[in-house]
């Protein structure tokens, strides 16, 4: 299978959109198509996982605060397994204080994005991390 | 009835004060059971604070290793929940009151009626540390409480900002011009809940000192050029003269500077929001070992009684003025909370119709060091 550089060109980007907040995924996922990219969901950290390794895409919005799994465990599932540890995640948080933001962090998020985010930044963010991971 | 339990270490180098206090423990006719461990020196009883639990210390201060309050804060250290009574010498009044000041509960003087004080003394230092405790809790419950809730408003916010901003940009079709204006007002009240949030979390955070700050020695008229150079703009759209006039080599001051860019972006805001004509001036000054930062303005000027009260949280004075122009009512509080934290002062002075001007100082540190060590 052809993979890689070629492929990327000619296709969107696919970012998967993972909140529990069925509103929170509708609009970002609104947002994300109007820009051009492709869009996955997931409603929690289990979903996220699996969608991960059998969709493969270029990007996880994840969110911190979900049942089951939160954002945090999912974040390090997602580094810990060969499949999916290469796929960069911006991580979504409802909260402005450094611990939230550190652990973000420190996990391995390649960025974070506070709620509610200004869709500029948001777009920004992804495109920058997008960009670096093609580098 | 089972007899209370109390447990007591008691921290005492000297044998006869050590058996007096043992005497009127066990002598005592209430139901309670003293179970007390003594020790000789502050070492010892750091080892104990850390491996055992005590209901109270009571402490002497005359300890061959430590000494006087460094006794106190030693303990505090070790156990920062455990009350604390404090034995002095005969006459030792001043040194009692310091260990108060230092976080003991109470002090009691060896020569006093001790077979009298001491076991309501200590009875009552361990009814006033639960209340204290209860105090605390509630404390910590209501501003959890506040967090959580804060955060809960931001998702559904999310959805609501970002649902009428797709529309409002036309990315889902075209819209007409009544809708466009509906829309805007709904994403103007939007953002100003979404500020108030943001406002409430964050006074929520200062004052209960969980806010953390990046402490960095720095010139402050690096920021206060920058946020003169954001602002002017806004200034000028309501036809104000906006001057920034800066002392130059000022020494520099350890401050967070996206905290005090928020001091510093508020005070104009205000000065923009209640000056009609006129101008907005900002400078900063070098005062001996802290440095001046002024916003002043031309405006309408608060009344002398009521300049008490601006620094209070939802505290708006112009009637309709704050609310007509989206404040959130904390500002000022949050400006208070950043300047005081940064160990500095805030104040205001005004004349009705003829402006209002803000100060703050934040402190050198360095220079305040300097003429510590000449003196």
């Amino acid at each position: 299978m052809l993979s890689g550089i070629f492929e990327k060109q000619t296709k969107a980007e696919k970012i998967l959109v993972v909140d529990d907040e069925p509103d929170v995924v509708l609009v970002v996922s609104k947002i994300l198509k109007y820009s051009g990219y492709n869009v996955i969901t997931a409603g929690d950290g289990l979903q996220c996982l699996a969608k991960a390794e059998s969709e493969k895409p270029d990007l996880i919005l994840l969110d911190k605060k979900m049942p089951n799994m939160d954002g945090q465990t999912t974040l390090v599932k997602l580094q810990a397994s060969k499949k999916t540890e290469n796929i960069p995640v911006i991580m979504f948080t409802s909260c402005t204080n450094g611990e939230d933001i550190d652990g973000a962090q420190k996990a391995g998020a390649a960025e974070y994005v506070v709620k509610p985010f200004d869709r500029p930044v948001l777009l920004e963010k992804i495109s920058r991390v997008l960009k670096s991971k093609f580098k | 009835m089972d007899k209370e339990l109390i447990r007591i270490l008691h921290v005492e180098d000297d044998e006869i004060d050590r058996q007096l206090v043992k005497r009127i423990l066990v002598g005592c006719s209430r139901p309670i059971e003293f179970n007390i461990e003594s020790v000789n020196r502050m070492s010892a009883a750091i080892e104990r604070l850390d491996n055992r639990d005590y209901d109270i210390a009571l402490l002497d201060l005359g300890l061959p290793d430590t000494s006087g309050i460094e006794s106190v804060q030693m303990v505090k250290r070790a156990d920062p929940n455990i009350p604390i009574v404090v034995l002095t010498g005969t006459g030792d009044e001043e040194i009692g009151l310091l260990a108060i000041k230092n976080g003991a509960m109470e002090y009691l003087s060896k020569g006093m009626a001790l077979e009298e004080l001491l076991v309501r003394t200590i009875l009552y230092a361990l009814e006033r540390k639960k209340a204290e405790m209860k105090i605390k809790e509630t404390v910590e419950i209501k501003s959890e409480f506040i967090s959580m809730v804060s955060h809960e408003l931001r998702t559904p916010l999310t959805a609501i900002k970002e649902g009428i901003a797709i529309v409002l940009d036309e990315a889902a079709g075209e819209i007409n011009d009544d809708q466009k204006e509906l829309l805007d007002i709904a994403k103007r009240n939007v953002d100003r809940l979404a500020r108030l949030i943001n406002d409430v979390l964050d006074f929520q955070k200062l004052s209960a000192g969980k806010m953390r700050f990046d402490m960095q020695e720095k010139d402050i008229n690096e920021i206060v050029k920058e946020v003169h150079k954001t602002m002017v703009c806004l200034a000028k759209e309501k036809g104000l003269d906006f001057s920034f006039k800066a002392e130059e080599s000022l020494p520099k001051v350890s401050f967070d500077s996206d905290k005090i860019t928020q001091v510093l972006t508020n005070l104009v805001n205000n000065a923009i929001k209640f000056t009609e004509k006129g101008s907005i001036n900002i400078s900063t000054n070098d005062g001996e070992n802290k440095i001046l930062v002024s916003v002043s303005d031309t405006g309408c000027g608060i009344e002398q009684e009521d300049l008490p009260k601006v620094f209070r949280q939802f505290e708006q004075l112009a009637k309709g003025g704050a609310r007509k122009t989206g404040g959130t009512g904390l500002g000022l509080a949050i400006s208070k909370e950043i300047i005081e934290q940064h160990r500095g002062k805030i104040w205001t002075e005004s004349e009705i119709d003829k402006g209002t001007t803000f100060h703050f100082v934040l402190p050198v540190k360095e220079r305040r060091k300097a003429w510590r060590r000449k003196s």
